[in-house]
C-alpha cells in the first residue's frame, strides 16, 4: 500500500455537505489517500486541477455552470490518462454511456459512499 | 297606327344601337361608320349620324353617314357653336347623351345635335376628372322633329291638326294647321324627356277636324311622345346596357378576387402575412382610398391590426354596412362587422372613391364573411400554440422539477446516510468535534429533507384542492420568534437579526406562517452569502400585520419578482443555479397566502438584498392587500 501514498484526489461537488462526506471518508480511510484539493463548479475544477495534477479526480455531474462530464472531457482533452470518477445522486444510462465514451474510469452512485476509497485505490495510476 | 308605332321606334333604338356598337370607340372614315351605324331610320328623325373627334377645344367631324351630308361635314367644329359646346361639355361630364339647343339651319329645317360620348373603353370612367381626360369623341345626330310628325300623319290630318313641339320657350315645329289657325279645342299636352332636356308636344283639333273617341290626334301625340321620348330612353337603356356589361365585367373581377382569396384567406393561418396584398388588392377593385382591418380582443374591444390610406376624421360619421344596405355615397366611412356565429370577432372599415351600390356592397360582405372565417381560424390557432407553448412549458417545468426534487432527495439521503456511516462505522476513533459535525450536516439534512417533503406534500394537497388553512387571531410577533428557533440550524452560517415589535396581532393560520416564514428563511440562508445578515422584521403596517425576511444576497430581479411565486419556476439567475430547490416553495407561500387574505411580494432589501413581504389581516373578514408596492411598505420600495 505504501506504492499508493501520494495518491492525491480532487473532490469537485457544488454541495458543501457532499465535498465534505468525500473529505471525511477519504481521510478516515487514511490509506495512502489524501484529499489534493476542493471545487464547488467545474471552471474551479479545472483550475485546481491544472494547478495540483491529482492523480485522481471525483466529479459531480449536477452542477451550475459546466456539468461534470463536460469538465471530464475538457480535462481529458488535456490529459487523456487522468482518472476520473463520476460521482452523482442520479446516473442515467445516457450519463454512463457517455462518460465511458469519453474515458471517465468509473459511474458511482451517491449512496455508495462508503465503496469510494476502495474505488480509488482501484482506479488511480500506479506511481 | 301600328306600324306608325313601328317606325317611330325604330329611330330612337337605332341610335342607342349604333353607339352600343361603337362600343366607345371613334371610328375615323365614314365607310367604318356606315358599316356601323347601317341603314339610318326611315322616319327622318335621325338625318344624319357622325363621329366627331376631340382635338383640343374642338369637336371635329371625322366620318358622317350619309356621307358628305352638309349639316354634320367632315372637318366641321361642333363645338364652335356655343349650344353644341354646351351639349358635348355635359355629354363628357355625364358619361350620358346630351342634347343641346335646337338651331335653325340655313334650309329652315330646325334639329337638335345629340351627342354621346366615346371614352375608347367599353365602361364609362368612374369619376367626372377620369371622364374629361378619357373622353375621346362623341357619336352625333341631329335629331329632327319635322319628318317625324309630318311622316306620321297623312295629309288630311296634318292639315286639320294643329302641332307644335316646343323645347322650353323654343319652337322646334309647328304644323300648317298650328300655323293657320288660333283657336285650340281637344288640346292634348305631352311633355317628353329627352336626354337632358324635355320637350313638349301639343296636339288639337284645328279648322274642319272631326272629333273621335279617342281623339286620333291624343294617338298622335301618343305616338310622337313615345317617339321622342324614345330617342332618349333608347339611349339610356344602351348606355344602361354599356354600363350593365361594364358593371358584369366588374362583378366578375369582384368575382375572381373574392375565389382567388377564399381558399388563401381560409388557409393562412398568419394573417399578418396574407392580409396586406389583399388589401391593396381590394382596395383597387372597389376604389376604396381607405381600409383597415379591426379585430377583437380578449375584452371584445375592436383593436386596428392593418390600415391602408387615411385615417378617418375623429368626427366622421361612420355607417354600417349589413344586408339591408342599398349604397353607400363616395366619401362616407363605412364598417362593416366581422362576425362568425353571431359574436363578431372584427371590423372592415373602409371608405369608397366612387358609389358603391348593392352589388358591390353585397361582395364586401362576402369579402368580410371570409376575412371573418380566416380571423377566426387564425385566432383559434394563435390560442392552440399558446395552448401548446403552455403545456410545453409546463412540460419542461414538470421534469425539471421532477429532476431536481429527485436530486434534492437523493442528496439529502446521501448525505445522512454517508455521514450516518461514518459514525456507527468509525464512532471509537473519531474525535468528538468530528462526531459533532458529522450529527450536525445530518441534522441539517434532515431538515431540508423534511422543508422538502412537506413542500411536497402541501404541493399535493394544493393539487388535489385539499390546502386549506383555519385562520384565527394569534400574536404574530411571538409566533415568529417561535419559528425562527426552528430554523436555527439553517441559519448557523448567518446572522439572524430580529425586528419584532411586540404584541402584533394577525388574523391568521399559525402552521401556515410557519410554511411561509420557513420558506422565506430558508431562500434568504440559500442565497445569502455567509456571515451576512438575514433580518426578520415584524411589526404592524397600516391595518395589517407585516412579516419580512430581509438577506443580503443577490436580489430578485424586477422582472422575476411575480414569476418566482409561479409553480416549477425557478429563476433564471447565476445565484439560483447555485442552490437547490423545486421551484414549488414560494408558490405555495402564495397559495397559503391567498386562503388567508394575505399578500406575499418580494422587492429590493436595504443593501440590495431580497425582502420578502408578506402582509396579513388583522381581524376576520379584511381582503387582501392588492397594492403592497409604494403604499403598505413603502419605505424599502427602489
Amino acid at each position: 500500500m505504501g506504492s499508493k501514498s501520494a495518491t492525491g484526489v480532487l473532490i469537485v461537488d457544488d454541495e458543501e455537505d457532499m465535498r465534505a462526506l468525500l473529505r471525511s471518508t477519504i481521510e478516515i480511510a487514511n490509506q495512502g489517500l489524501h484529499v489534493a484539493g476542493e471545487a464547488a463548479d467545474g471552471e474551479d475544477a479545472v483550475k485546481q486541477w491544472r494547478e495540483t495534477r491529482p492523480e485522481i479526480v471525483v466529479l459531480d455531474q449536477r452542477m451550475p455552470g459546466a456539468t461534470g462530464l463536460e469538465v471530464a472531457e475538457q480535462i481529458l482533452a488535456e490529459h487523456p490518462e487522468q482518472a476520473i470518477i463520476l460521482f452523482s445522486a442520479y446516473l442515467d444510462p445516457d450519463i454512463v454511456d457517455r462518460a465511458a465514451q469519453l474515458g471517465v474510469r468509473a459511474c458511482m452512485s451517491k449512496r455508495e459512499i462508503s465503496r469510494v476509497p476502495e474505488a480509488l485505490w482501484k482506479y488511480a495510476p500506479e506511481p | 297606327m301600328a306600324a306608325t308605332i313601328g317606325r317611330g321606334l325604330g329611330a330612337p333604338i337605332y341610335l342607342g344601337r349604333v353607339t352600343g356598337l361603337l362600343d366607345g370607340a371613334v371610328a375615323d372614315d365614314s365607310a367604318s361608320l356606315a358599316r356601323v351605324a347601317g341603314p339610318l331610320p326611315s322616319n327622318g328623325v335621325v338625318g344624319t349620324i357622325a363621329l366627331a373627334k376631340v382635338d383640343g377645344t374642338r369637336v371635329v367631324v371625322t366620318a358622317e353617314v350619309p356621307a358628305a351630308s352638309p349639316a354634320l361635314a367632315v372637318g366641321t367644329d361642333l363645338a364652335a357653336m356655343p349650344a353644341n359646346r354646351v351639349a358635348f361639355d355635359l355629354a363628357r361630364d355625364d358619361g350620358t347623351p346630351s342634347l343641346a339647343d335646337a338651331q335653325r339651319s340655313a334650309t329652315g329645317e330646325t334639329s337638335a345635335l345629340i351627342a354621346y360620348p366615346q371614352y375608347g373603353s367599353p365602361s364609362i370612367p368612374a369619376t367626372t376628372e377620369d371622364r374629361r381626360g378619357k373622353v375621346q369623341g362623341y357619336l352625333v345626330a341631329l335629331v329632327t322633329p319635322r319628318p317625324v310628325v309630318e311622316l306620321s300623319l297623312t295629309g288630311e290630318a296634318l292639315k286639320t291638326t294643329g302641332i307644335t313641339i316646343t323645347d322650353g320657350p323654343q319652337q322646334l315645329y309647328a304644323s300648317p294647321a298650328a300655323m293657320a289657325s288660333s283657336a285650340r279645342r281637344s288640346l292634348v299636352q305631352r311633355s317628353v324627356p329627352l336626354a337632358n332636356h324635355t320637350w313638349t308636344v301639343t296636339a288639337w283639333a284645328g279648322p274642319g277636324a272631326v272629333p273621335s273617341h279617342p281623339p286620333w290626334w291624343a294617338i298622335v301625340l301618343a305616338v310622337l311622345a313615345f317617339l321622342a321620348s324614345g330617342v332618349g330612353l333608347t339611349a339610356i337603356l344602351r348606355s344602361a346596357s354599356r354600363e350593365s356589361r361594364a358593371r358584369e365585367q366588374e362583378r366578375a373581377e369582384e368575382v375572381r378576387l373574392i375565389a382567388d382569396a377564399g381558399p388563401l384567406l381560409q388557409q393562412s393561418l398568419d394573417l399578418g402575412e396574407l392580409l396586406p396584398d389583399f388589401a391593396v388588392q381590394l382596395a383597387a377593385q372597389f376604389e376604396l382610398d381607405r381600409l383597415g382591418v379591426a379585430v377583437a380582443n380578449d375584452d371584445g374591444e375592436l383593436v386596428d391590426t392593418f390600415s391602408i390610406g387615411p385615417a378617418p376624421g375623429p368626427r366622421r360619421l361612420v355607417r354600417q354596412v349589413g344586408p339591408t344596405t342599398d349604397e353607400v355615397e363616395p366619401g362616407d366611412d363605412f364598417v362593416i362587422p366581422l362576425q362568425r356565429t353571431g359574436r363578431t370577432v372584427g371590423a372592415l372599415r373602409a371608405r369608397s372613391r366612387r358609389l358603391l351600390e348593392r352589388p358591390q356592397l353585397a361582395s364586401l360582405r362576402a369579402v368580410s364573411d371570409l376575412l371573418a372565417a380566416a380571423l377566426g381560424n387564425a385566432q383559434l390557432y394563435q390560442r392552440e400554440q399558446e395552448t401548446v407553448r403552455r403545456l410545453r412549458d409546463l412540460d419542461r417545468m414538470k421534469l425539471s422539477f421532477l429532476s431536481t426534487v429527485s436530486h434534492e432527495l437523493r442528496t439529502a439521503v446521501a448525505a445522512i446516510e454517508g455521514f450516518g456511516s461514518l459514525l456507527v462505522e468509525h464512532w471509537p476513533t473519531l474525535a468528538d468535534e468530528q462526531r459533532r459535525e458529522f450529527i450536525d450536516r445530518i441534522a441539517r439534512n434532515a431538515g431540508s429533507l423534511k422543508r422538502l417533503v412537506d413542500d411536497l406534500l402541501d404541493f399535493a394537497r394544493l393539487e388535489r384542492h385539499a390546502l386549506t388553512v383555519s385562520p384565527r387571531l394569534v400574536s404574530l410577533s411571538d409566533m415568529v420568534r417561535q419559528t425562527v428557533e426552528q430554523f436555527a440550524s439553517l441559519l448557523e452560517q448567518h446572522h439572524l437579526a430580529l425586528n419584532i415589535k411586540p404584541d402584533v396581532i394577525a388574523f391568521t393560520d399559525p402552521d401556515a406562517v410557519e410554511r411561509i416564514l420557513g420558506n422565506f428563511l430558508s431562500n434568504a440562508a440559500k442565497y445569502a452569502p455567509p456571515d451576512t445578515a438575514i433580518t426578520v422584521t415584524v411589526e404592524p403596517s397600516g391595518s395589517r400585520a407585516l412579516l419580512a425576511v430581509s438577506d443580503q444576497g443577490p436580489g430578485i430581479p424586477a422582472e422575476e419578482r411575480t414569476r418566482i411565486f409561479t409553480r416549477f419556476y425557478r429563476s433564471e439567475t447565476e445565484a439560483t443555479h447555485r442552490t437547490r430547490g423545486a421551484g414549488i416553495g414560494l408558490a405555495i407561500v402564495k397559495e397559503f397566502a391567498d386562503r388567508l387574505n394575505a399578500s406575499v411580494a418580494v422587492d429590493t432589501a436595504e443593501g440590495g438584498g431580497a425582502r420578502f413581504v408578506a402582509l396579513f389581516p388583522t381581524e376576520p373578514g379584511m381582503l387582501a392587500e392588492t397594492e403592497m408596492s409604494g403604499r403598505a411598505v413603502p419605505d424599502l420600495v427602489e
